[in-house]
Order: C-alpha cells, then sequence, then structure tokens
C-alpha cells in the first residue's frame, strides 16, 4: 500500500492488511468509485486509493485481476517499499 | 511516561464525568448505585435495536460535561438493581481516528463503565473482532453480545458460541434483538459480569503501576494495545485526554494517524486481523450451497448506471411531498392552538394588571415568537425525519453516497456530504449533526460549513412566494391555478438546484482556500438491507431529531423575539426603531437588489427563517408585532405595492436561498465544532457568497437596461 497516515491506517482498521482476500463486487457511477468485499462486508472505496495498493490476482485458479464488474477474486499485499511518512 | 497521582485522578476522572439530565449517577461508591453498562460496536450491528428493546422508550440524552457530545443512555431495572445504558457511537475500532470513535473510546477509558457489552454482527465476524480485542484490552468487564443470528442462519453461518467464548475468554451470548431473542441472557451475563467487577474494582485500587509501554510517550498518536496491564492502559488513556481534552474539528485537519508512531499502531492492527481471523477461523462454519443474497439484487436496481440516480430523485421527491403537503394541517392546527394560548395569557396579564410593555416583550415578542418557530417548524420535522430515519435504517443512504461521490470527488469533498445535503432539506441544523458520519475532518468542515445552501423546508414558504412573485412580476396577467401549481413547482426545483450548485462551488472554493488539503479517504460501508423496526424509528426520529433541533430553535427564538419587538414598539422621533434601522439598512439593500426592510428582516429573522416574511409584512404595514400573513395573493400584493419588482423578487429568492444559516444551525456548527471561528465562519461564507451573487445579478439587470 502506497497509502499514508490517515487513509492507510484507516483502510487497514477496516480490515484491508497486507495478504487479505478481496472480491470485486461492483463499480460505482464512471469508474471513480467501487465496492469491495473484504472479510465478509462489502466496502466502497475511491479508484485513487484502490490504485495505491498493491493487488494481485489470487492464486486460486481464477482469471488474472481484470477490469470490469465481473473482476473476478484478487489478492493484495503490502510492498512495504512505498511507505511515505 | 510517568504517571502521577493515580489514584487521585481517576475519581477525579469519575466525578467530573457522566452526568444524566435530571439525575447524576451515583458516586463511586459501590453501595447501591446503579450499575453503568457502555454499549459498544460496529456501525450497521443493531446496536440501537439492542439498547431500544432493553431500555424501551425509557430513554433521553445524557450530556458529558466537557464533551461537545450527547449520548443516549437509558435505564433498565433487571432483578432489583438499575443498570444505566449508555449507547455509545457505533464505531468501527477504537484508534480514536474519528471524532465518535474518540467518544467511545474516552467514555470507556475515563468513564470506566462497570461493563462494556460489544455487540457484534453474527454474518460478519472477522471484521467485527477487531473491535472487540481492542475493547478487551481497555477493559477488563467485557460482554459480547452476537447479534443477528437468525440472519446468519439464513446465510448458511454457524457459529460455536461456546468456543468463541473459550478464544476470547468473554461471555458472549447469541442474540436476535429484532424480537428480543436472547435478550433475557444477555442481562443475565451483564449482572454477573457486573458483580464480579464489582469485586475487583476495590482490590485493583492500590495495584502498582504497571511498566509503561515503550510506544506511549506520545500519547496522541499512538494506542497501545499491546499486552499491557489494564490499569496503566487506562492511565496512559486518561492522559492522552487530558491533552486531547476539548479536541476540536480544527485540531483533527492534521491526519491523526501521521502523529506517534504509525508503524507500531500498523503491527498491531496485523496482529489483532491474524488473531481475529484464527479465531473466526475455529468458531465459524460455512455451510457451502447457494443463499440468495437479497442486498445484491436491489444493489444492481438502486447503483445500477441507469436507475441508480433516478431512484434516488424520486424517493427524495416523495419524501419532500408528503412531508410539505402533510405538515399543512398540524401547523394550521398548532397556530390556532398556540393564539388561544396567547388570548389566555392576554386575559392572566391584564387581570393581573401588567404593564403593557412587560406583556409586549412578553406575549407579544418572546411568547408569540417561540410558539411561531414551533407551530411552523414542528410538523415538517416530525413527518421528514422518521421517514428519513427509515431509509437511513434499511441501509439506503450509504447508497446515495456510492452514487454521488464521484462529483464530489470533483469539488474535493465526500460522498456522505450528500446525506447531509438531503438531511439538510428537512433542517439545516439537524445536517450539520449528521456531518458526523464522516469521519475526515476537512471533508466534514466542507459538509458543515456548506449544508445552508440546501434549502430546509421552513425556507420553502418563501422560496415559494418569491418565485410566484418573480414570474407575476414579468407576467402581469392574472394566471389559472394550474400555472401557479406549476410556477411554486419550478420555482423549488430552481432553487434545489441552485442551492445544490452552489454547494459544489463553495466546496470547491474553499478547498482551494481556507481548508486546502488532498482529499483523504473514502471508505464506506455498504452494509445489507435490513427491515427497520417502525415504530421505534419513528419514536427515535422524533426524540433524538425533531425534539433536539426544537429545543435549540425555541432557545434562539427566545430572545430575538424580545428584541424584535422592542424594535417595532421602541419610537425615536416618530418612527420606530425598526423603521430607523430599516432606513439605515436601505442604501445596502439597494446595493444588493433589496431594500432596507427586507434585509432587516433576514437579519432579524435569524432564529428562524420562517419568519423573515411575517417580519417583513410586520414592517411595511407598520405593525407593531408579528401576525400570520393571510393569502399568498394578499402578501404579494403588499410587497409589490412596497416597491418590489421581478428583479426584487428575484433578489429576495436569492438570498433566501444562500445567505446565512439560521440561529439554530449556527448554535450548532458551534456545538459540533466547539470552535467559534467556524461558526462564525459558517455565517461569513454563506453571506459573502449571497451577497456577491447579488451584487453580480444587479450589476447584471443594470447593465442590460432590464429594470
Amino acid at each position: 500500500m502506497e497509502l499514508t497516515g490517515f487513509t492507510r491506517l484507516r483502510l487497514m482498521d477496516l480490515g484491508f492488511t497486507p495478504g487479505v482476500l478481496l472480491e470485486m463486487v461492483r463499480k460505482g457511477p464512471r469508474g471513480k468509485l467501487m465496492a469491495v468485499r473484504v472479510r465478509g462486508t462489502v466496502m466502497a472505496i475511491r479508484h485513487t486509493d484502490a490504485a495505491k495498493m498493491f493487488i494481485v490476482p489470487s492464486l486460486t485458479g481464477l482469471p488474472p485481476y481484470q477490469e470490469g464488474p465481473q473482476g473476478g477474486e484478487s489478492r493484495h499485499r503490502d510492498n512495504g517499499a512505498n511507505i511515505v511518512r | 511516561m510517568n504517571i502521577v497521582g493515580r489514584n487521585a485522578q481517576e475519581p477525579a476522572a469519575r466525578k467530573g464525568g457522566f452526568g444524566l439530565e435530571d439525575n447524576q449517577i451515583g458516586d463511586n461508591d459501590d453501595g447501591g448505585r446503579s450499575v453503568v453498562v457502555a454499549l459498544a460496536g460496529n456501525p450497521n450491528v443493531g446496536k440501537s435495536t439492542v439498547f431500544n428493546s432493553l431500555t424501551g422508550l425509557n430513554r433521553h440524552t445524557g450530556n458529558w460535561p466537557g464533551k461537545t457530545v450527547d449520548l443516549f443512555c437509558g435505564m433498565v431495572r433487571f432483578q432489583g438493581q438499575e443498570y444505566y445504558l449508555v449507547d455509545l457511537p457505533g464505531t468501527y475500532s477504537l484508534r480514536a481516528s474519528s471524532i465518535e470513535e474518540r467518544i467511545a473510546r474516552d467514555f470507556i477509558v475515563s468513564e470506566a463503565p462497570d461493563v462494556t457489552v460489544c455487540v457484534v454482527d453474527a454474518t460478519n465476524l472477522e471484521r467485527n473482532l477487531n473491535l472487540v480485542f481492542q475493547l478487551r484490552n481497555l477493559t477488563p468487564a467485557c460482554v459480547i453480545c452476537l447479534n443477528f443470528m437468525d440472519e446468519a442462519a439464513t446465510k448458511g453461518i454457524q457459529i460455536d458460541a461456546g468456543r468463541l467464548e473459550q478464544e476470547l475468554g468473554l461471555p458472549v451470548v447469541p442474540t436476535v434483538a429484532r424480537d428480543g431473542t436472547g435478550l433475557r441472557q444477555l442481562m443475565d451475563i451483564i449482572a454477573s459480569v457486573a458483580r464480579k467487577a464489582g469485586n475487583s474494582r476495590t482490590r485493583q485500587g492500590g495495584g502498582a503501576v504497571g511498566g509503561s509501554d515503550r510506544h506511549c510517550s506520545n500519547t496522541e498518536g499512538s494506542e497501545p494495545m499491546g499486552h499491557v496491564d489494564d490499569i496503566s492502559k487506562a492511565e496512559q488513556h486518561i492522559q492522552a485526554i487530558g491533552h486531547i481534552g476539548d479536541t476540536h474539528v480544527e485540531q483533527q485537519i492534521l491526519p491523526i494517524g501521521c502523529m506517534g508512531d504509525s508503524h507500531h499502531v500498523e503491527q498491531q492492527i496485523r496482529e489483532i486481523y491474524l488473531e481475529a481471523s484464527r479465531v473466526a477461523a475455529r468458531a465459524v462454519s460455512q455451510s457451502p450451497g447457494p443463499h440468495k443474497d437479497l442486498t445484491a439484487t436491489i444493489d444492481n436496481l438502486v447503483t445500477s448506471r441507469k436507475l441508480g440516480v433516478p431512484l434516488m430523485l424520486a424517493l427524495l421527491g416523495v419524501v419532500f411531498f408528503i412531508t410539505l403537503y402533510l405538515s399543512r394541517y398540524p401547523s394550521d392546527l398548532l397556530f390556532s392552538l398556540f393564539s388561544q394560548i396567547e388570548a389566555y395569557l392576554t386575559s392572566v396579564f391584564t387581570h393581573l394588571g401588567i404593564a403593557p410593555q412587560i406583556h409586549g416583550i412578553l406575549v407579544l415578542g418572546v411568547y408569540r415568537t417561540v410558539a411561531w418557530v414551533a407551530a411552523v417548524m414542528l410538523p415538517p420535522m416530525a413527518i421528514f425525519f422518521p421517514m428519513f430515519t427509515l431509509l437511513e435504517d434499511a441501509g439506503y443512504l450509504p447508497r446515495v453516497a456510492f452514487n454521488l461521490d464521484h462529483l464530489f470527488q470533483k469539488c474535493h469533498g465526500h460522498g456522505k456530504q450528500a446525506l447531509t445535503m438531503a438531511m439538510g432539506f428537512g433542517c439545516n441544523a439537524a445536517g450539520v449533526v449528521a456531518a458526523r458520519i464522516i469521519e475526515s475532518p476537512r471533508e466534514r468542515l466542507i459538509a458543515i460549513l456548506t449544508n445552508t445552501f440546501v434549502p430546509c423546508n421552513g425556507r420553502f414558504p418563501s422560496l415559494l412566494l418569491f418565485g410566484s412573485m418573480f414570474y407575476h412580476g414579468i407576467r402581469k396577467a392574472p394566471t389559472s391555478a394550474a400555472v401557479s401549481a406549476a410556477v411554486s413547482g419550478a420555482a423549488v426545483l430552481g432553487s434545489i438546484s441552485l442551492g445544490v450548485l452552489s454547494t459544489f462551488a463553495v466546496s470547491y472554493l474553499m478547498s482551494k482556500t481556507i481548508l486546502k488539503g488532498v482529499p483523504s479517504s473514502f471508505v464506506m460501508e455498504l452494509p445489507p438491507y435490513r427491515k427497520p423496526k417502525v415504530l421505534q424509528v419513528m419514536i427515535r426520529a422524533f426524540k433524538d431529531r425533531t425534539v433536539f433541533v426544537l429545543k435549540r430553535a425555541v432557545l434562539v427564538a427566545a430572545p430575538c423575539g424580545a428584541i424584535t419587538w422592542l424594535l417595532a414598539n421602541a419610537s425615536f422621533g416618530g418612527r420606530t426603531l425598526l423603521g430607523e434601522a430599516a432606513a439605515l439598512l436601505n442604501p445596502v439593500g439597494l446595493m444588493l437588489g433589496l431594500d432596507g426592510v427586507t434585509l432587516l428582516a433576514f437579519i432579524l429573522g435569524f432564529p428562524a427563517n420562517e419568519i423573515v416574511i411575517p417580519i417583513a409584512l410586520m414592517a411595511y404595514l407598520s405593525q407593531n408585532a408579528m401576525s400570520q400573513p393571510a393569502s399568498l395573493g394578499a402578501m404579494q400584493s403588499v410587497l409589490f405595492s412596497n416597491g418590489w419588482t421581478w428583479a426584487t423578487a428575484l433578489s429576495a429568492m436569492l438570498f433566501a436561498l444562500l445567505h446565512f444559516p439560521c440561529g439554530t444551525t449556527v448554535y450548532t456548527v458551534y456545538k459540533e465544532t466547539g470552535s467559534k471561528k467556524w461558526a462564525l465562519l459558517s455565517i461569513i461564507i454563506p453571506l459573502t457568497f449571497a451577497c456577491t451573487v447579488l451584487a453580480l445579478l444587479q450589476g447584471a439587470i443594470r447593465v442590460l437596461g432590464l429594470a
């Protein structure tokens, strides 16, 4: 996650911790928002925030992450390098 | 950090603490006092249903001195013992990154409730455990209320409550708060935990202070969540509160997470979630197979690209229509009731031989203004708020924010600002309070300061009047009923759209000037749709919102009523002070396309927008007190005969839409931000904006030679 400070801790507090499984639920209007299922809850996050997370497709044999409403499951992981204070 | 005088500190914190409106919670002595039970939980876990089902209608607002918040509390009598339930704000965490989290944490730490109940969503255990673990570290006496067991069952989720109890080391009570299942057991457990806690409290008193956490040197930011013993942790928190004390939104503009050792906090979050998923994996089993997901089906419709926004507008339109249409009758009823009381009061005053001036100030000034405000404000709010709260409880409102967030992104606001705006249509003061749901301080302030651009229903009548005058000023011919209905509709729609546009414009301007900053995160849960408990919601909306706003309105209206009456009656060289003031304001008024009387009416209408027109009429007709205007036509002819044109009407309409918020709202801004500066800015910003718009309009009219 290249997010910093408030946003970073807030997202982590809501369950977006490194290594957690995310499921794309739906896209918001104009693609600026998305609804993601994390630890059983559907959370709406902005595309700009999501873009700063390091997300890789899950290793469960599902198709690679793709844009679009049916996005598929993906796994995101902290790359740990770009943390800005 | 060395903590000195701990033993003296704790009782002090308790004594200066939580007070109810009329009865104070007893001293710290354990003999026969009522047990204080705090109710914590994530948002959308049915916490308020648990609270309401336990306390019934026996609940009221408790004021927590020194804090700008009211918490709801209620009394439960169970097996001969009194329990004070305190409903803490719903929070995902206690890291105090938002105001509500801070309130919840501060309460648990400084008030040290005897028992803390954490309401947990059984369908979503893992995420909820985050809060459970934090609470467990903060207070020893914790009870888990595992709510929505029925919903979990339909979703094929089985939870082994015994196993969960073992894993957490805390008592777990499965409940279905909607129908009351398990609530008796919950009270049983609370009672036994309270007894145990009561015994150990006296013992803990003399204990040695544990080695303080190495990260607590910065009390503001780092939340020691490691395994430090509870007493020393509580002290760190009390210290922290000492620092934060009266933290206001302004100070919170600094990203809180940045202060302190965020790396350490991160580590704690990771550890907590690691533990949470471990516990959840052991206690929860999910039966395979597809389970119907009604929420997804509804969401496909409500958040769809084509239908989402039209559906939302239609829904809001229906809510407004019902509010405006239905509130007329009770308003008229209240008016006649209040005027009967006034006649009675007058007869009492004459009977007692009280001087007419005193009667004037008290009855014609204070009483009549207060009664007026109550009669026009109460019915629409009593209708609007329950409907709004129903939508809220059903889970629809976050979808509105989801649909509209892209617009707010553009002006660096927050999607949830849409919800505060929707609330503002009912009452701007309530809209300002609703801004609490925005967790980032900068965006919250933007929402608070721009809320007045949404016309509350108190301004609808004047907008209607000015709108139809604008039309009649241009087309002098008499119109049919159908046309004037269309004109009224257009006036309301036009001013709403204009208000929304102004909101965006001013939000953008503010985020580029006084509230600079990167837009902070937008994270919002889209909770599953749930059937609200209608009756409970109605009563809650009425008590929490309607009565809340009305109380403040009366507080503001009373002194203003006295001032207005004095101005209208104290004469100075043959002219009343009201006339003098209007003459004084006339040049400014003309510059804005209004006149002195109208401007004065807006100023004296500060307590409530509803009384602007009555004051203007009073001044034009040189009456000594406000009286109920006869009809729309009569009001129009009075204004037209005093030199109003379509341009005056248009200017007045814009001014009514954009000018400063009413006294109740300003007072609420002060309460919510805790700062006089922001309260003052909540007047100055819209006023500057309104004057600019009006002056520009005036210039355009002159240049184009229209009037």
